[in-house]
């Protein structure tokens, strides 16, 4: 019996496809024939990674193949016609009215998405969904299938290597760093993460910095205008990293003093697991799938006024207790990301699918 | 899980956050984003930055395939007349995004090619680095040891 993966696009550093990476070796360890299959494989990622989908090997009733599903793509409609046992990996679709000023490709693609999505609601034969908020978008959809939670897989030994010195050795100071990381993209609103930081600044701590660590096209509409945006505000001390190496990644996690998330549309949110990791206290805006991650842990607001935020960064810079507290509860809400437990949660559902 | 989360009272905080803001008197006197107007971007560079050029083949990887199928929503007599519309100039449209994407196909695949002869080369080109630096050294100590001489 096979278990095969598929996805539209593979890339290094992307969320969806580490976590298709990472299954992978589960479903090696597991004793099955496996592979992952993509409609475009991106370099330097090559076939010793993913194969192209038109290469994948003739299916038998009883494979299964599973679709991790996040943005638009024919695969989504090819998929309900695999003569196979049919698994959706949902990690949810970015709402295609944020980029209806910014990104006409994107919003096309992503309702493109929706439409696959909808399309393969009664074609499938089971799904895990990176949380609960996707679990019940799935619902919202038209799913009827038996549907679970399954957190996405970190492989947490990866953020034991050693993070980048020479940020360290810049950064490591006695000034605030506001850390923020995921692409530059509307719907992660990285504008009120820096109107909080700016009045964080006026109001509360002139020694403070800024870092939106992402990815970005200098032609991007919305990066532009964030990038006029500090422009105009005057604001010196924000920084845009774009893409960086990972042990580059490592240092600004720890460089940060708070992890600061304004992102309207998660799915999971993997930024925020990271920040935990690193045993760094989070603000985080109370929208899709974030208080589900975070369930319970650090500080989420339910306001995006950029005094309150301020007003909260220094709370939680200065008052040691409630800082302690907050990073307990993110120890503690870590423990259930850990890796051989989602690891343990995935062979759990696909064996009972197995037998079912 | 062994221990639980002790809840925190967020409410509480914001309350005193709220006076405290009310008794300073601070105010939200800030450049609005939707305010921020763009010019035109450009796509003009002076330098080759590699992953720059990545991402843009991931773009490019991602975005070829165009679709002749759009969604018109379902909205009454327009819907169905946009949807008729639609049926009617299909004829003429899928030929031509079916060339458009041949193209777009045939220039990714160029691009990810070109992306392999760029990793080729860089590799190659830091053999030969360090082998001119193997043989500069080597030429270096030939030299010191003929002046000793």
């Amino acid at each position: 019996m096979k278990i095969l993966q598929f996805i539209p696009t593979i890339a290094f550093g992307d969320a969806v496809g580490n976590d298709t990476i990472a299954l992978r070796r589960v479903i090696e360890e597991m004793g099955y024939e496996t592979g992952i299959f993509a409609e475009s494989v991106v370099p330097p990622l090559d076939k010793s990674v993913a194969l192209t989908v038109k290469d994948m090997p003739d299916l038998a009733k009883n494979d299964i193949a599973i679709l991790h599903l996040s943005t638009g793509a024919q695969l989504n409609f090819d998929f309900a016609d695999f003569p196979c046992r049919k698994v959706v990996i949902y990690h949810n679709i970015t709402p295609p009215k944020y980029f209806e000023d910014n990104d006409p490709f994107i919003r096309d693609i992503n309702t493109w998405a929706l439409e696959g999505a909808k399309y393969l609601a009664d074609k499938v034969d089971y799904c895990l969904a990176d949380s609960q908020y996707n679990k019940q978008h799935l619902l919202e959809l038209g799913y009827q299938c038996p549907i679970d939670v399954l957190p996405i897989l970190i492989p947490m030994k990866d953020y034991q290597k050693t993070p980048n010195k020479s940020i360290i050795r810049k950064y490591d100071d006695e000034w605030i760093n506001i850390v923020f990381t995921g692409r530059i993209a509307p719907n992660k609103c990285q504008e009120d993460v820096i109107r909080a930081f700016v009045c964080y600044k006026k109001y509360c701590n002139p020694n403070a910095r800024l870092f939106l660590v992402g990815a970005y096209k200098e032609e991007n509409r919305y990066f532009q205008k964030l990038w006029k945006y500090t422009q105009q505000l005057g604001e010196k001390d924000i920084f845009f990293t774009n893409h960086i190496s990972f042990d580059s990644i490592l240092a600004y996690y720890k460089i940060a003093d708070v992890f600061l998330c304004m992102s309207e549309h998660e799915g999971f949110c993997v930024p925020l697991v990271e920040a935990m990791l690193f045993e760094k206290p989070i603000i985080a805006y109370n929208s899709s799938a974030v208080p589900d991650t975070l369930g319970g842990s650090g500080i989420l607001m339910n306001t995006k006024d950029p005094i309150i935020i301020a007003k909260m960064i220094e709370r939680l810079c200065k008052d040691t207790t409630l800082q302690n507290q907050v990073l307990r509860n993110q120890q503690i809400r870590l423990q259930d990301f850990e890796y051989e437990k989602i690891k343990k949660q995935f062979e759990t559902y696909i064996n009972r699918f197995i037998q079912e | 899980m062994s221990e639980a989360i002790s809840p925190i009272n967020i409410e509480e905080i914001m309350q005193q956050i709220r006076n405290e803001i009310l008794e300073s008197g601070y105010t939200d006197d800030m450049l609005s984003f939707d305010d921020v107007e763009l010019d035109d971007g450009n796509f003009q560079f002076d330098t080759f930055n590699k992953e720059d050029f990545n991402k843009e083949v991931y773009d490019l990887n991602h975005r070829w395939n165009i679709q002749t199928y759009r969604n018109l929503g379902s909205g009454g007599m327009v819907g169905f007349i946009k949807k008729v519309v639609r049926k009617m100039i299909r004829f003429y449209v899928d030929p031509v995004v079916e060339d458009q994407n041949q193209f777009n196909a045939d220039l990714v695949k160029t691009m990810n090619l070109m992306s392999c002869y760029i990793q080729e080369q860089d590799a190659t080109i830091a053999i030969l680095k360090n082998r001119i630096q193997k043989l500069e050294e080597a030429v270096r100590s030939n030299k010191s040891v003929q002046k000793e001489e």
